[in-house]
């Protein structure tokens, strides 16, 4: 069953996205995704599209499947799929009921997602079960933060910001492994707070 | 380390404006002559508070966490030294605000050299 108290809170992010994030952040974060999105090989399955902002970082000539829990994110998105230069498709669905065979990708990718995802080891576990045993993942994500004064201020903001969007203090690494994934590289990029994951999909 | 001059830029004027909001936010809020430490916790309060504003509303500029976690500790800061202060000016206490937040942005920095990269 879809989430829809989530499905609802980015239903209603969708109109301000790309005010928000699509020139500052997206800029900043660019050079970073473009070098971690260009590992992409074979079948790839995208989460969570959002408005499509990632889309120009992907290279071209990819077979990407793309899901968003929000159709309204999607809808802001259209454009972007389409002038995508490889083969992609964009639907609407819950990462906790993917109707997606076992082992239907090579590799799954997020970016900025695993912060919203409201049960994440659950998220992560049905990940695992659509990449094929071996199977890569890689994400781009924000995270809670080991290094004060920083710590502190997440935890503190996070019971507003968890209403509006993202939570701020998630342990995405830690996540990952409880899901089953075992953790092959973790690099930050900004401070401890901003990184990239790498991990694999245990053979069966 | 961030080497392009605009998010420098864009990171230092988040940092005097979140520090500048926060010794000012305090110092107009505050009750005048009280003890230190409750001087300091208004302070402390107001001027997080003033640096996540200014620090979202620059942030589509300039970033996303980068702008706000540096410009939140900045309006702190600058809003617990100016809590602790008497008998200043609000230009005063945006001033000093505002030095705070160039401190907490070299703080970072320091911080961003030392965590960043591959650590396993």
């Amino acid at each position: 069953m879809s989430d829809l108290k989530t499905r609802k809170k980015w239903d209603s992010a969708a109109s301000l996205f790309d005010l928000m994030g699509g020139f500052g952040p997206e800029k900043r974060w660019r050079p970073h995704k473009e070098r971690l999105f260009s590992t992409m090989e074979g079948k790839v399955l995208f989460l969570a599209v959002g408005t499509g902002l990632d889309i120009p970082c992907f290279p071209p000539g990819k077979d990407i499947t793309g899901i968003d829990i929000s159709p309204k994110m999607l809808e802001k998105a259209e454009p972007r799929v389409a002038a995508y230069e490889g083969r992609m498709t964009a639907q609407q669905m819950d990462v906790h009921d993917m109707d997606f065979a076992d082992g239907a990708f090579d590799q799954v990718f997020t970016s900025c997602t695993f912060c919203s995802v409201p049960d994440p080891v659950a998220g992560l576990s049905a990940l695992r079960r659509v990449l094929k045993p071996g199977g890569v993942l890689k994400m781009f994500e924000h995270t809670g933060s080991r290094a004060f004064p920083f710590n502190l201020m997440l935890n503190a903001i996070n019971p507003l910001s968890r209403n509006l969007g993202p939570e701020l203090n998630r342990d995405t690494v830690a996540n990952v492994q409880a899901a089953g994934f075992e953790v092959r590289k973790v690099t930050n990029i900004y401070l401890d707070v901003v990184k990239t994951i790498e991990a694999v999909a245990p053979p069966a | 380390m961030e080497r392009r001059v605009y998010f420098i830029l864009g990171d230092l004027l988040s940092c005097v404006a979140a520090g500048a909001a926060g010794g000012w936010l305090t110092e107009l809020a505050h009750p005048g002559a009280c003890f230190v430490l409750i001087g300091m916790a208004i302070g402390m309060v107001l001027g997080m508070v003033a640096g996540m504003v200014a620090g979202l509303l620059l942030s589509p500029f300039f970033g996303s966490l980068e702008v706000m976690l540096p410009a939140s500790l900045s309006g702190m800061v600058g809003g617990m030294v100016v809590g602790m202060m008497h008998d200043i000016s609000l230009m005063d206490a945006a001033g000093i605000g505002a030095a705070m937040g160039i401190l907490c942005l070299a703080f970072s920095y320091r911080l961003q050299a030392r965590l960043q990269g591959e650590v396993s």
